[in-house]
């Protein structure tokens, strides 16, 4: 990395060149780009230290009965001078980077762990002293922190002393080929490299996969307190059988990625160089990562190499964006969760959508090239499902993160940039029943949330249950923008996605469910009937379902579904489906309050039939509230939009195009006229 | 955007903890402060297979 900004003596700043940003930007990153990335975190990791141990010595105690910061210092800088490329593998480590940050929190008072002394946090200074030793060669004694009878050397190993121990001290050494750590009461002996589990030693796991002429190697990495995301964590270690288990699935996952995607595989092996292993969640893959420590992805275990690549690819994803970020600022995020991301249930902030966009990005090029390589037809329509889905969903937030205000210039050619290669795939067809049970999962996640989080001024919903009552056509032409009240309590089934996923990848299991019989397998009648394309009887179920009780979002958006499919071009009613669930209450109430004996409670299919006759033109310009493009003015927010979908400097280019985010039109359609 | 991106992070390559340790804090302060800012406010990603949910 060249220098940049420099000032008489001040050292030079990080440059990053264009063509490595728009590499990222477009969601690749060879290893050109990826020295870039670490260049800047290994500078990163130094400013970091410098900062930890400038924090420790203006605080009293805080290496307790350890050598002082002053002995830290000189015994660092000793080690580094004698084994750099082992001092620098350490300083790289993910877990180092997770240290730094925690202690600096610490330090700060960000965050408290009452239950461990500062200097157990601090002290582990003295533990990556010993590990370069360790790892070097260097003969060394040295005293480390133990956190409740457990020593991480980290990139080696873990030295138990026994459970349920307070923190303390341990005597360290490094001699002819031996590491050897001492309590008063124990010992723990170790042969260096430490390679093998043994007394009292948990060797730090590493599991590697060769495909052709990629290789990756990463640890496995089940001990080092610093492994997870937050507070530092007890070891958790894998039997043996679930180490190979996780061997054998990044086996296959490295398999699909390199026969997929060569260039991606290289990449990963590069960047990827710690899993951590989270506990299993039953029917789903967990997975996460952090800025602060990259180069690692947490992940439960997955049920196949296929779940286990597409996570690898979607972490990978957040490792490059969070390398990047840590060198230039992409948006002024004020935190406030506020858009729309089609993969979470509640509004997330600027920041939050970015991440997400990244992140699918890659995972939808995964099912695109992943739906070429599939050795079975099921396996192929799952895969040509999940691109189709993630296309839809990725692109629709890619267009609110472009628009919004909050993007710097160069936050804005990122978006760009991931928007060039996400046109090339609008070009590709899908099977036209994957690509409507795909935009049925897309219409079904848009319409939870607002239903869910989006609230209408009352006296419009007043006004609307008047015209209800009397007979009148449904009206909009004067729909207030709705507020956003998030509800976060409301869980989510996402029973329909699961469906629709049950029918492509085991039609026959799928197919023995029936509305009658679904209850029995633990599904909604309506979910099964219309996943089925049974849209009456869907609806039915629905509408039988909210006449009992009618606080049901899931229900509520299914009916949505269900009378929308019904009543072909009333896709109204999915522009709006909070209007459903507001007008019901309203009526109840009125119901409630006096109403004529005759006048029965509201059929929750006579309102959603009714707002489905809305005409679809006075939703142009006002659905796009909260999809983020919604915060901007429309003159501001057009021209954005449109030179983004078309991938050109001036609007006058394309015509209209914001109409995509406004209708939720699939761009696939519009794109012709931007050519 | 055009030419080269650059950073407010200093580039500390050939730079020895020994040079670290000496190196004015002046020089550091406007790089430190937003490293530190990114620091006191993590961001995790939470990912998964089965999303939608709680996952960026």
């Amino acid at each position: 990395v060249p220098g940049g900004k420099s000032a008489g003596s001040y050292p030079p700043c990080h440059v990053v060149l264009p063509e490595n940003f728009d590499d990222l930007a477009a969601g690749g990153g060879g290893p050109k780009v990826l020295d870039v990335l670490a260049s800047g975190e290994r500078s990163r990791r130094l400013m970091l230290l410098r900062a930890m141990l400038d924090g420790a010595a203006k605080e009293a105690n805080a290496c307790g009965p350890l050598p002082s910061v002053e002995t830290a210092w000189n015994m660092l800088i000793a080690v580094q001078n004698r084994a750099p490329a082992e001092f620098d593998k350490l300083l790289m480590h993910p877990q180092t980077g997770m240290w730094l940050a925690h202690s600096l929190r610490r330090l700060h008072r960000v965050t408290e762990s009452p239950a461990v002394p500062l200097w157990v946090d601090i002290g582990y200074l003295y533990n990556i002293v010993l590990a370069v030793a360790a790892r070097a060669g260097i003969e060394m004694l040295v005293t480390v922190p133990h956190r409740g009878g457990t020593v991480m050397i980290p990139t080696l190993g873990m030295a138990r002393f026994g459970q349920g121990m307070a923190c303390g001290v341990v005597q360290a050494s490094v001699n002819s080929g031996h590491m050897c750590l001492r309590t008063a009461h124990d010992v723990v002996n170790v042969r260096l490299p430490g390679t093998a589990d043994s007394d009292g030693w948990w060797t730090l796991r590493r599991i590697g996969s060769q495909s052709g002429e990629n290789e990756v190697v990463v640890w496995l990495d089940d001990i080092d307190p610093y492994r997870e995301i937050g507070e530092p964590v007890p070891p958790e270690r894998l039997s043996h059988a679930q180490t190979r288990q996780w061997r054998h699935l990044l086996n296959g996952a490295y398999e699909i990625l390199t026969r997929d995607n060569p260039r991606l595989a290289s990449a990963v092996a590069m960047g990827l160089t710690s899993v951590v292993p989270l506990p299993p969640s039953p029917d789903l893959v967990r997975s996460a990562s952090s800025g602060d420590s990259s180069g690692s992805a947490l992940i439960s275990m997955p049920p196949d190499p296929t779940a286990l690549a597409v996570t690898l690819v979607h972490e990978f994803q957040h490792i490059k964006l969070g390398g990047l970020l840590h060198l230039l600022k992409l948006c002024r995020d004020d935190s406030s969760p506020r858009l729309y991301a089609p993969w979470r249930d509640d509004p997330r902030p600027l920041s939050g959508l970015l991440q997400g966009v990244y992140a699918f990005l890659g995972v939808t090029e995964f099912w695109r090239l992943h739906r070429s390589s599939c050795s079975s037809a099921r396996q192929r329509a799952f895969a040509e499902f999940e691109f189709a889905l993630w296309r839809e969903q990725t692109w629709h937030a890619l267009q609110s993160l472009h628009a919004d205000a909050g993007l710097t210039k160069l936050g804005r050619r990122f978006a760009a940039g991931m928007a060039t290669t996400m046109r090339r795939w609008w070009v590709e067809a899908v099977d036209q029943h994957i690509a409507a049970a795909a935009q049925l999962a897309v219409q079904d996640h848009r319409a939870g949330w607002r239903v869910r989080h989006l609230q209408t001024d009352s006296a419009y919903i007043a006004k609307l249950a008047r015209d209800f009552s009397q007979g009148h056509t449904a009206r909009i032409d004067d729909w207030p923008t709705p507020r956003m009240v998030p509800d976060l309590g409301v869980s989510w089934t996402h029973q329909r996605i699961a469906l629709a996923r049950l029918r492509l990848t085991a039609p026959d299991e799928f197919h023995r469910l029936s509305s009658r019989n679904a209850a029995h397998h633990g599904h909604h009648p309506g979910d099964v009937a219309l996943v089925s394309g049974n849209y009456r009887i869907a609806a039915n179920a629905y509408a039988r379902q909210l006449a009992a009780d009618p606080d049901q979002p899931d229900a509520w958006v299914g009916l949505a579904l269900a009378v929308s499919a019904e009543n072909r071009g009333g896709r109204s009613l999915l522009e709006c489906p909070e209007l459903m669930p507001a007008l019901h209450r309203k009526l109840r109430s009125s119901h409630g309050r006096g109403s004529r004996a005759d006048q029965a409670i509201p059929d929750p299919r006579a309102i959603a039939e009714w707002l489905c006759g809305i005409s679809l033109s006075a939703f142009a310009c006002r659905s796009t509230a909260y999809n983020g493009i919604g915060a901007m003015s429309a003159s501001a927010r057009k021209p954005l939009v449109a030179a983004m979908v078309a991938g050109c400097e001036s609007p006058n280019t394309c015509r209209s195009l914001s109409i995509v985010s406004a209708r939720n039109i699939s761009p696939s359609l519009v794109l012709p006229v931007a050519r | 955007v055009s030419g080269d991106l650059e950073s407010d992070l200093i580039d500390l390559a050939g730079c020895s903890l020994a040079d670290l340790r000496v190196q004015d804090d002046e020089a550091l302060a406007s790089s430190l402060d937003q490293l530190l800012q990114q620091v006191d406010r993590p961001r995790g990603n939470f990912g998964g297979s089965d999303p939608p949910g709680r996952a960026d």
